[in-house]
């Protein structure tokens, strides 16, 4: 692509193409390649491809705000289960008293919070709505669970570590489960429609 | 080769829907895209690679292209932006995109004995832009190889004409003590 200017100017720039005019007539000696035959031809198959599959209604590989809700909500039914069931055995097997403490309200309230966000989700919000809330909600319940937890000075500080570790690594799930959902939305392969096409 | 008021011409209609007419964008930047990515990335299938998903990304946001400007500067960012996010994502960055990854390209040179030097300074030339950094390498290879003026570099990289200039004067400094270190067949050069 040969293109305007190259009218003479008396700047620094100038100078250095003069000083370097050697290595510069080597640079634009070098040759020019011509392009693999048929590459603007799989250019328009993959741009075609690209279209057909995007006029296909709701590719599986696609996700509705409706299916990110409803696997937000089993996940956070099935963290709300899962701490549950950690917290009913280990509070009982700690101490009885914990549930006179109050604190199975906290566990409810966290649980709730990812029924809400589970519930607005199948009222289609947009994808950002789908992340925040779920990470608020997310946020909220491992930092109400961890409350509960410490205010009931549990005897066995290795169950409190134990649930701490476990909220974290549910919320870490969440995020990869996000991250891989929006992968496969957002980014296929033109490589991937050239083969289909 | 197009001329700006056919290309947006063309573009008005492609967006307009005739999408058959974007073939004729691609036919028109092929090669030129081609020998930008294959100096950026020094290999032929990557060069493949980066110009067909260019042409994607391109034809994907062509409604969002001011047609009161050049395609090509603008097809030639997009281009750029994928070199990098390729790069970025193969985890092959410019440093370690060694000397000697670079393929050879086929030259059409006269006599063995010419086509030999030519071929050696060539190579020699290719191996030192390969350890440029990857701003510099952009800015010379968009100055030199593709024969873009500073201004139309400029627009491309998205800096003033003084940066690349500047930026276009570094790579030549730079370009010219690897080519010392690699000591043979360097161009017979500074004054």
């Amino acid at each position: 692509m040969r293109t305007l200017d190259n009218t003479p100017k008396a700047s620094q720039h100038d100078a250095a193409e003069h000083e370097f005019s050697a290595l510069v007539t080597a640079l634009r000696s070098v040759p020019v390649v011509a392009p693999p035959v048929g590459l603007g031809e799989r250019v328009m198959v993959g741009l075609n491809a690209q279209h057909f599959l995007a006029a296909r209604p709701a590719p599986s590989l696609s996700f509705s705000a409706r299916e990110i809700g409803v696997a937000f909500f089993l996940c956070g039914l099935a963290h709300a289960g899962l701490g549950a069931a950690l917290l009913f055995t280990g509070f009982l097997a700690a101490s009885p008293l914990v549930w006179l403490k109050g604190q199975p309200p906290l566990l409810f309230a966290a649980a709730a919070l990812f029924l809400i966000s589970g519930l607005a989700l199948f009222r289609r919000l947009s994808w950002s709505a789908t992340l925040a809330v779920g990470t608020v909600a997310t946020y909220l319940a491992v930092v109400l669970g961890n409350a509960a937890l410490l205010r009931a000075s549990l005897p066995d500080s290795r169950l409190v570590a134990q649930l701490a570790v476990y909220q974290l690594a549910a919320l870490a799930l969440g995020v990869l489960l996000l991250l891989a959902l929006n992968r496969f939305q957002n980014e296929p392969s033109h490589k991937r429609y050239c083969h289909e096409a | 080769m197009l001329d700006p008021g056919q290309e947006q011409d063309i573009i008005r209609r492609i967006v307009a829907g005739d999408k058959a007419l974007y073939a004729l964008l691609v036919d028109a930047y092929t090669g030129p895209l081609f020998n930008l990515a294959l100096r950026m990335t020094g290999k032929h299938a990557d060069a493949e690679d980066a110009v067909q998903d260019a042409f994607l990304k391109a034809y994907a946001m062509l409604r969002s292209f001011d047609t009161q400007k050049r395609f090509f500067t603008w097809l030639y960012s997009i281009c750029l932006n994928v070199l990098r996010d390729r790069q970025r994502h193969t985890a092959r960055a410019a440093e370690r995109f060694t000397a000697d990854e670079v393929e050879a390209t086929p030259s059409a040179a006269p006599g063995p004995d010419a086509t030999a030097l030519a071929n050696e300074r060539e190579a020699a030339v290719l191996r030192a832009l390969a350890r440029l950094p990857l701003a510099e390498r952009e800015a010379v290879v968009l100055r030199y190889m593709q024969d873009i003026s500073f201004c139309e570099v400029a627009a491309i990289l998205n800096i003033s004409e003084n940066a690349a200039k500047k930026r276009v004067y570094q790579a030549l400094r730079r370009l010219h003590g690897l080519l010392r270190e690699f000591g043979a067949a360097q161009p017979d050069s500074h004054r």
